[in-house]
C-alpha cells in the first residue's frame, strides 16, 4: 500500500498529522547561523522561517516525538550552495547528525557528494531537484548512495511504471497535492521573491517639485503582481510568426499559461488508482509553507483515498475516480465538478 | 578563443560564418525535436567537409528520448568515437560514460544551477526602486519600493552557479572525464570557481535560458482552446510561433520558444575573458528550440 509523506513544521503537528493518517513526515531547517550571513533566500528553498524549523532543540524533541510513534522523518535540505558556503554547510550537518533524520532529501550535486564523503547514518532521498524522468538517471543517483528518488511532477504514469520497474531496489515518491509547478522544478532558475521587499516604510521623500505635487504614497503595500512568482505574472504576450517575420496580433494563438486557469486545488488524487499500480511506494504531500489546518486537511483527503483502494481491492478505475472527486469536494471545500485543469495528471480523467 | 555557432536545424547552416571553429548541433530542451539519423550524419558530413568541430546536444530525456539518443550515439560512436557530447541529463551522462567511453563529455547548462531569472538584476543593485501607479481614483501615487538589503556574501552564489564553484564537485567532474561546463552569460554578471587548466566553460550567448518544462505551452496554442486541459497534442507549433512576455516587474523581455523560457544578454558578463576558463563562445544564431 502506498504511504503518505506529510510535511510540518512544529512539534506540535507531529501527532495530529500522525492520526490524520501520515506515515511519513519531512520538514525542513533554517539554522540561525545560515539566515545571518547568507539571509532566509534559499537555503532549502521554502519561504524561510515560516516554513522551517529554526531551532535543533526544538527539531530534535519533534523527531523523537515521531519516532515514538515509529513515523520516519526526512530533512528537507534541498538548496543548491557554492563553495564559500561549504565551511558552514559542514557545521551544520555536524549538528544535524545528533538527530536521528531517517533521510537527508537533497538536489545539490555537491551536498549529496559530501554526505556520501560523510558516510552519515541517515539514508539519502533525492529531491525532486534531482531531475529524474528516465532509468539511467535513477543509476546514477544509486551510484552515489541514494535509496529514494521523489520525482519530478512532470514525470508521467507511464514513466513512472518504466522507472520504477527498471529499479524494485530503489524508493520512489510521487507528487499527489498542492504547489504544481508549470515549469520543472530541477530546471527552473527563477528566483522566487519570498521576502524581496521590505516592510519598512520609506521615510525619505524626494524633493523634486513635480513629484511633490503628486500624492505620495509609501509602499507599505505592494504590486501583488509584481511580488508573484514569475510563472504566475500575467504577463503581455505578443507572437511572432517566424514565417512572416512579424508580430501577430491574433489573439487566439498564445501559449496556455496554465496558472490563469487556476481554478481549484493543483491535485492528483484521481491518478492514485494508477500511480498504486507502478512501483511508486509513497505520495507527497506538498505544502511545509501552508497552515497547518490545511496540511491536515490535505492528510485526511489523501488517507481518504487510498482508503477507497484499501477497502474495496477489485474496485474499478472509474468508480475509484469519482469517489476521489467526492472527496476532493469534501476535504478540500471545492464545490464544482472538478475541471482537470489543476489535475498532476489530466490523462487519467479524459 | 574558440568560436562556436550552435544550431538546431539544418538550414541554420546558412549562418556559418569562417571564424566558426566548431558547430553545435542538437537541442537541449525537448526530446521530441531530437534529431533524425539522417539529419545528424548530414551535419557531421558538413562539419568533416568545412574542417569544424562537432559537438552533439542531447536534451532531458525521459526513457523514450533515451532510445532515441543512444541510437544517435552508435551513429557518432561509428563517426567519430571522440566526438564531444553535451548532456543535460544524468542519465545521458550515465549512458555516454558507461557505454561509450570515448566520446568528450559536456555538462550542459541545465544542470549548471546557475540562477537565471531577469529579476535578480534589480536584486543585485541593491537600490530603491520608485515608479508611479495610479490610485483608485485614477491619479498617480508615486511609490516607493525598498528592496531587501542582499548581504555582498550571497554574490557568489548568485552570479555563480554549484557546478562552477564546488570543489568537491569538480573532483567529481574530473574523475568522470568531464572537463567541460557549459554556462549561460547571465545579466548579473558571472563568478567562476574553476580550477585551473582542469575545467574549461563554454560561454552561451545572447540568448540566456530561464526556465522549462515538459507541459509545453506553446504545443496545440493555435488549437481550439475550450478544452482546457494541459495536454495538447504537439503540432510542432515552436518551429512557427515564438512569443514575446513583457511585465513590468520583469526588467528584461522574456522570450517563449517551445518549452523554454529565455532572455537575451549580449554584453558579456564576465569583465577578463583571458584570465578566466572561458576558452569558447558558443553564439546563437536564432532561438533554439
Amino acid at each position: 500500500m502506498l504511504k503518505i509523506s506529510v510535511p510540518f513544521r512544529e512539534e506540535e503537528e507531529v501527532n495530529a498529522l500522525i492520526d490524520a493518517g501520515a506515515d511519513e513526515l519531512y520538514c525542513g531547517y533554517l539554522p540561525p547561523s545560515w539566515e545571518r550571513i547568507y539571509t532566509d533566500l534559499e537555503f532549502e528553498r521554502k519561504g524561510g522561517r515560516k516554513s522551517n524549523f529554526t531551532e535543533l532543540g526544538v527539531l530534535k524533541k519533534a523527531v523523537h516525538t515521531a519516532h515514538n510513534r515509529n513515523v520516519p522523518v526526512y530533512l528537507t535540505l534541498n538548496g543548491l550552495y557554492v563553495n564559500s558556503q561549504y565551511p558552514l554547510l559542514n557545521k551544520i550537518i555536524d549538528q544535524l547528525e545528533g538527530i536521528a533524520f531517517d533521510s537527508f532529501i537533497v538536489a545539490d550535486l555537491g551536498l549529496l557528494l559530501l554526505l556520501r564523503k560523510r558516510r552519515l547514518k541517515s539514508k539519502i532521498h533525492i529531491s525532486t531537484g534531482g531531475t529524474v524522468f528516465n532509468s539511467r538517471s535513477v543509476d546514477f543517483y544509486k551510484g552515489l548512495g541514494a535509496s529514494r528518488i521523489v520525482l519530478d511532477r512532470q514525470v508521467s504514469i507511464d514513466s513512472m511504471k518504466n522507472i520504477t520497474s527498471a529499479h524494485p531496489e530503489i524508493e520512489f515518491e510521487a507528487f499527489i497535492i498542492n504547489t504544481l509547478c508549470v515549469y520543472i522544478d530541477g530546471f527552473c532558475t527563477f528566483t522566487h521573491m519570498y521576502n524581496l521587499y521590505t516592510d519598512e516604510k520609506q521615510k525619505r521623500i524626494p524633493k523634486d517639485t513635480k513629484e511633490k505635487k503628486m500624492l505620495l504614497s509609501i509602499a507599505s503595500s505592494y504590486d501583488i503582481d509584481s511580488r508573484a512568482d514569475a510563472c504566475c505574472l500575467k504577463y503581455d504576450v505578443k507572437t511572432i510568426d517566424l514565417d512572416k517575420s512579424d508580430i501577430i496580433v491574433d489573439k487566439k494563438i498564445k501559449p496556455v499559461f496554465f496558472k490563469q486557469l487556476t481554478d481549484g486545488r493543483e491535485c492528483g488524487a484521481c491518478a492514485i488508482y494508477d500511480i498504486a499500480l507502478t512501483g511508486v511506494k509513497s505520495l507527497k504531500i506538498v505544502g511545509r509553507q501552508l497552515a497547518p489546518e490545511l496540511r491536515l486537511s490535505d492528510t485526511r483527503f489523501i488517507r481518504a483515498c487510498l482508503d477507497i483502494l484499501k477497502d474495496n481491492k477489485k474496485i474499478k478505475k472509474d468508480k475509484f475516480i469519482q469517489l476521489a472527486q467526492d472527496n476532493y469536494k469534501d476535504y478540500c471545500g471545492y464545490k464544482d465538478k472538478c475541471r482537470g485543469n489543476n489535475c498532476y495528471h489530466p490523462g487519467v480523467i479524459l | 578563443m574558440e568560436k562556436a555557432i550552435f544550431i538546431s536545424r539544418i538550414k541554420q547552416l546558412k549562418f556559418i560564418k569562417p571564424d566558426y571553429a566548431r558547430i553545435y548541433y542538437g537541442n537541449e530542451f525537448c526530446e521530441r525535436l531530437i534529431s533524425s539519423p539522417s539529419l545528424l550524419k548530414e551535419v557531421l558530413f558538413y562539419a568533416q567537409k568545412n574542417n569544424l568541430n562537432f559537438t552533439f546536444v542531447t536534451p532531458y530525456v525521459t526513457d523514450l528520448g533515451l532510445k532515441k539518443i543512444n541510437s544517435l550515439f552508435e551513429l557518432l560512436y561509428r563517426f567519430q568515437n571522440s566526438c564531444e557530447v553535451v548532456f543535460n541529463d544524468w542519465g545521458v551522462f550515465d549512458l555516454a560514460r558507461s557505454e561509450y567511453p570515448a566520446f568528450t563529455l559536456a555538462l550542459g547548462r541545465l544542470l549548471v544551477k546557475q540562477k537565471r531569472g531577469p529579476r535578480l538584476i534589480e536584486l543585485l543593485k541593491r537600490k530603491i526602486k520608485a515608479r508611479f501607479i495610479k490610485d483608485k481614483n485614477g491619479g498617480k501615487v508615486k511609490q516607493i519600493l525598498i528592496q531587501k538589503k542582499l548581504p555582498l556574501s550571497l554574490d557568489d552564489y548568485y552570479k555563480g552557479a554549484n557546478i562552477s564553484s564546488s570543489t568537491i564537485i569538480h573532483d567529481f567532474l574530473i574523475s568522470h572525464g568531464v572537463k567541460r561546463i557549459e554556462m549561460d552569460n547571465v545579466a548579473q554578471g558571472l563568478y567562476l570557481g574553476l580550477p585551473q587548466n582542469k575545467i574549461s566553460v563554454s560561454l552561451y550567448l545572447p540568448y540566456v535560458y530561464i526556465t522549462t518544462t515538459f507541459f509545453c505551452p506553446t504545443a496545440g496554442c493555435a488549437a481550439n482552446k475550450n478544452n482546457p486541459l494541459k495536454i495538447k497534442k504537439c503540432g510542432r507549433e515552436c518551429q512557427r510561433y515564438v512569443f514575446k512576455l513583457t511585465h513590468k516587474s520583469m526588467p528584461k523581455t522574456i522570450y517563449l520558444k517551445g518549452n523554454t523560457q529565455f532572455y537575451i544578454n549580449k554584453k558579456l558578463s564576465i569583465s577578463s575573458l583571458a584570465k578566466s576558463p572561458v576558452n569558447r563562445i558558443v553564439y546563437f544564431p536564432e532561438l533554439v528550440v
